[in-house]
Parts: structure tokens; C-alpha cells; sequence
């Protein structure tokens, strides 16, 4: 069940922890986390292994437009996140992502 | 739609038709996300770097597949090219089995009509011997050309030793 907590790491479970109970997409977070694709997916996939992360496929509402993968903490996903995250920690990341949503990080 | 997006897209079907099981969904997503990536260049590094990713964490598995698949393609390819091999003889050895009953013929035909002068022909031992027995052979590789090669190869592999020992012999004497 452990997973690396490395700065990547950190910086994906914060972009979860923004609103935890919305579904987010994989190029949504890489964007607001600054994290490239290659970079991203692996902690994705790991997370979802670890049963941290829950997947699904997005319903299509428009017709030829392709539906989306989506991602959300599970409940123990949210509680790995937040046992893991040190406040002082928290406040520079949730900052950062902060800042990186308002599109100061190329995505 | 630019080169540089189909070329991210391309990359990421690959991708998609080469991943493990596990991982294909990954893969399909980030093919999926595409769509929404502003910009080429920014497609194309999306693509690389989902590439990475696929390949990062089916390598194991990949090669786990790939030892397997020679394994058992090496095993596989041993026993065709035994049975080959196998075939291959048979027709050689088939060959030379029907030249040997035609010399039998003609020396049982010399020793029954000795007047007829069969055993010290050479043209008839030609003909009873190699003429006759090759073009039935190779008359019969030419139907089984298709569908028994093999065979087929074997017999004119005889025919050609059988040939080359008949232009040496006349070539020496």
C-alpha cells in the first residue's frame, strides 16, 4: 500500500485534494500541476493500483467527442493524502497548484 | 490536422495496440486527452511522454511476453524445420529408390533377353535409369510443388546430384 511521496507525488495528491469529490482529467491535472504526461501517468497508475485513485470513463455527451478518462481519490486514497501531507507542506503545494490553475505553469 | 498531431496520435494507438492488458486503459486515456491538448508541439510532447509512461510500466511484462513467444517460436521453428528436414529426405531418398528398381529392371530385362544387348547400352541405361525415373520425379514435384515443397525440393536435389554424376562421368571418360 505505500506509495513513493516524491515532489510529483505531492504535488498530484494536492491537485486532488482542491475538491476531492470532483472527478478531474489527466490533462486537467497536468496542467495545473506543471507535470508532463510522463511524469503524471506513472503516479496515476500507481495510485490506482495502490486502490488510491478511482477511475472511470467519462459518458460522451457530445456525439464525436471522445470520452475522457476521469480520476478521484478514494476514501482511502483521501485519507492517504491527507496523513501525508505536513501543513506547512500543504500551504506552499496547495499555493503552487493555486498559482498553476491560473495558468502561470505551461501545461 | 497537423503531421505533428497524427504523428502523437499514431504513437499513442501503438501504444494503445501494444500495451499489456493492465496498462491499455492508460493508454486509451492518454490517446483520449490528446483531443484536448492545446497546440501541436504540445501534443506531440503529450504523446512522447505517455509513450514513456506505457513502456515505463509494461517493460517487465514485454519482456516477460517477448522470452516466452521465442521460446516457444524457437521450439516451434526447430520441429517444422525437423519435419522439414524430414521431407526433404524423403523425396531425395524416393528419388534415388526408383532409379535404383529401373536399374534393377534393366538388369533383369538383360539377364531375360540377353540378345536384345541391354547391359552394355549405355544410351539405354541412360534412358531406363536417369531419363525415365527423373522425369517421373520431377513430373511429380512440379504437382506437389504447392503443397509438399519439401518433397518436391528433395527430388530435385536427387536429380541434380543424379545429373552431375552423369555429365562427370562423361566429362572424365
Amino acid at each position: 500500500m505505500k506509495l513513493r511521496l516524491s515532489p510529483q507525488t505531492l504535488l498530484v495528491l494536492d491537485a486532488f485534494l482542491l475538491d476531492s469529490t470532483e472527478w478531474k482529467y489527466g490533462y486537467e491535472i497536468s496542467r495545473g500541476t506543471g507535470l508532463k504526461s510522463g511524469t503524471l501517468y506513472p503516479i496515476l497508475m500507481r495510485m490506482a493500483e495502490r486502490a488510491l485513485l478511482e477511475t472511470a470513463w467519462e459518458k460522451a455527451e457530445e456525439p464525436g467527442r471522445p470520452a475522457r478518462h476521469m480520476y478521484r481519490l478514494t476514501t482511502e486514497g483521501l485519507q492517504f493524502a491527507r496523513a501525508n501531507r505536513s501543513p506547512s507542506r500543504t500551504t506552499g503545494s496547495e499555493r503552487r497548484v493555486g498559482t498553476t490553475a491560473l495558468g502561470e505553469v505551461k501545461g | 490536422m497537423g503531421l505533428r498531431r497524427k504523428c502523437a496520435q499514431g504513437l499513442l494507438r501503438l501504444m494503445m495496440r501494444m500495451a499489456p492488458a493492465g496498462s491499455q486503459p492508460w493508454a486509451e486515456a492518454m490517446l483520449r486527452e490528446l483531443e484536448f491538448v492545446d497546440g501541436d508541439w504540445q501534443a506531440l510532447w503529450w504523446a512522447l511522454g505517455g509513450a514513456t509512461a506505457i513502456a515505463r510500466s509494461s517493460g517487465k511484462e514485454w519482456l516477460a511476453q517477448g522470452l516466452a513467444y521465442s521460446r516457444q517460436g524457437g521450439e516451434w521453428a526447430m520441429e517444422q524445420m525437423g519435419k522439414k528436414a524430414g521431407w526433404l529426405i524423403v523425396g531425395a531418398v524416393g528419388t534415388v529408390a526408383l532409379s535404383l528398381i529401373a536399374l534393377g529392371i534393366q538388369f533383369g530385362a538383360a539377364e531375360l533377353f540377353p540378345n536384345l544387348g541391354l547391359r552394355n547400352s549405355m544410351w539405354i541405361h541412360l534412358v531406363m535409369v536417369l531419363f525415365i525415373p527423373l522425369a517421373i520425379c520431377l513430373g511429380f514435384a512440379v504437382k506437389i510443388w504447392r503443397t509438399r515443397r519439401p518433397v518436391a525440393l528433395g527430388i530435385l536435389l536427387s536429380a541434380v546430384l543424379m545429373s552431375s554424376h552423369v555429365i562427370l562421368h562423361f566429362a572424365l571418360h
